[in-house]
């Protein structure tokens, strides 16, 4: 961890706002000790992708940012996460709210019995969106997540009826339409083909833009293509954190090194 | 070696051949029996018509049908809420609590419960007091043998919502209420109306809660607080009956009896197809 703190020193300070902050995390699961001690930065309109190997922690992580874990009993933080400089792990800190700010998109698509726009529709709603206005985000939030076209003219017809990625795509749409200020994903491409994948990749090349996300991956070269910082998780513990291309080409632990390239993981 | 495992194989499969047929064999005896006799004597006459003195030929048994309509359309009134709602809270209300858990197996256990029994503690609180047979009661207790039947299936139907559906309605900043009411519900709705319809077809058979409670009518009767007929207590009276004609008729009643089951069970079963035909990604 000391080399990182250096190259962090280096590379980090001050190249973006902060989005997000995680201060010495420690999270349990019961009596399991899940997340040990993770301080991670979230910079602003970057994407930020987790790697490690299964069990390593990433998902565990990311629920944190959103305090999704806490829709189960049994769940303690200790540490620290900010979002914009305010904690959210604080007891008054209003999850509602918290999660319409910090969207999450999961590893199989999600969409609700109901019909494609009213998926998307969903949380506006819960919002008290209406009328005009609920008409204008939803589709708003279609063209931006490059599923309109394909959509437009069977906004009533059951989500079912979409493609495995066309799906994903109108999850990402549902979570964006509510306008959070982080996006995170969990290996929102492990159960799509190749050009769903492709798609969903461009997707949120563009969507950094205006959303900070933080991706969840087990494909290495999509979080080399897509990431812009990179957080390598074991066991646990945040081995190294670092600009993406720093991470897969000089990387500072032997841990990491090793993963990358193949030997373990 | 090998030729062992093989005999041995063919044994054991031609053993369970044996009693699956074994068992087909009775069933489709009853239900062939009950088509050939049924059917013979089956006349508009018989729901149109009410019953004649006894031992005069002809008549029908409109109080019956009507009465067991009405019977078990009350207790399903009174059932389906009550089991819905449990079922309900048992699924994503309940913690795990050692109160929950025991919860959740007495409804278990209520589901095979003696039907017969449901019948005598409806005649303790509903029968006993009022001093008469009625058909409230009959409703009430066949409602008893309804509520845990929808209860456990609705609560088994909801646990197969996957749960990063609810995660999602949760993620986007929704109430717990909220989830459930438009997400967990809607995703389960088919599994939910197939319970339902499950839970009137078992209702619709039993005749033992009913002979301590709604009791029998000869007369039509539409008043929930005399007693009232219907089918399956009928069908009872008149196979111990000792006219010819009665049992023809509880022939004809028994028949259109299963058919009706028959059908709700068809119905269900069709539900079940067409939801998991259209819900695969």
């Amino acid at each position: 961890m000391k080399t990182t703190q250096e190259a962090e020193k280096q590379s980090l300070k001050g190249m973006w706002p902060l989005k997000m902050e995680v201060k010495k995390l420690n999270f349990y699961y019961k009596t399991v000790h899940a997340l040990k001690n993770i301080n991670m930065p979230i910079y602003s309109q970057q994407i930020t992708t987790l790697i490690g190997p299964s069990g390593c922690g990433k998902t565990t992580f990311l629920r944190c940012l959103n305090r999704i874990h806490d829709v189960y009993s049994g769940v303690r933080y200790e540490g620290d996460i900010l979002l914009n400089g305010e904690s959210i792990l604080k007891n008054n800190v209003d999850l509602i709210d918290l999660r319409s700010r910090v969207g999450m998109v999961f590893q199989k698509p999600t969409a609700f019995p109901m019909s494609i726009f009213e998926n998307v529709a969903f949380g506006l709603r819960l919002k008290g969106i209406k009328g005009t206005e609920l008409k204008d985000r939803v589709e708003k939030a279609l063209k931006d997540s490059a599923l309109w076209d394909e959509v437009k003219d069977r906004l009533k017809e059951s989500a079912f009826s979409l493609s495995g990625g066309q799906q994903q795509r109108l999850c990402i749409a549902r979570a964006i339409a509510v306008e959070p200020d982080v996006l995170l994903l969990d290996e929102p491409t492990a159960s799509l083909d190749p050009i769903s994948t492709a798609k969903i990749e461009d997707l949120l090349v563009e969507l950094k833009k205006r959303i900070t996300i933080v991706i969840v991956t087990h494909n290495l070269q999509q979080a080399s293509r897509i990431g812009d910082y990179t957080g390598f998780m074991y066991l646990g513990e945040l081995v190294e954190f670092n600009r993406t291309e720093k991470i897969f080409t000089q990387p500072a632990e032997k841990l990491t090194e090793d993963y990358i390239t193949g030997r373990f993981g | 070696m090998k030729t062992r495992r093989k005999v041995k194989s063919f044994i054991m499969l031609s053993l369970s051949a044996l009693m699956a047929l074994y068992g087909l064999f009775w069933l489709f005896w009853i239900l062939g029996a009950l088509l050939v006799n049924g059917f013979r004597y089956l006349t508009p006459d018989l729901v149109l018509l009410d019953p004649t003195p006894p031992g005069m030929e002809g008549g029908g048994l409109r109080p019956a049908f009507v009465g067991h309509l009405i019977l078990v359309g009350l207790a399903t009134l009174i059932g389906v809420p009550v089991g819905l709602l449990a079922g309900l809270y048992l699924a994503e209300y309940a913690s795990e609590s050692r109160l929950s858990t025991l919860l959740r197996n007495v409804t278990d256990i209520m589901v095979s419960t003696p039907s017969i029994i449901m019948g005598a503690v409806v005649y303790a609180i509903l029968v006993k007091p009022i001093g008469h047979f009625n058909g409230f009661a009959g409703g009430v207790s066949l409602a008893f043998l309804m509520a845990p039947v929808v209860a456990v299936t609705t609560m088994q139907i909801l646990r197969l919502v996957p749960q990063p559906l609810r995660e999602a309605a949760y993620a986007l900043g929704a109430y717990r209420w909220q989830v459930v009411r438009y997400v967990v519900m809607r995703s389960a709705r088919a599994g939910i109306i197939t319970g339902i319809i499950l839970g009137v077809a078992r209702i619709s058979g039993e005749t033992a809660p009913l002979l301590f409670t709604s009791f029998n009518n000869n007369y039509l009767s539409l008043n929930l607080g005399k007693p009232m007929a219907s089918v399956t207590v009928t069908v009872f009276n008149y196979v111990m009956g000792p006219y010819h004609y009665w049992h023809q008729q509880a022939w004809a009643a028994a028949f259109i009896l299963t058919l009706s089951v028959l059908i709700l069970s068809f119905l269900a079963r069709w539900i079940i197809s067409r939801r998991t035909t259209q819900k695969e990604v």
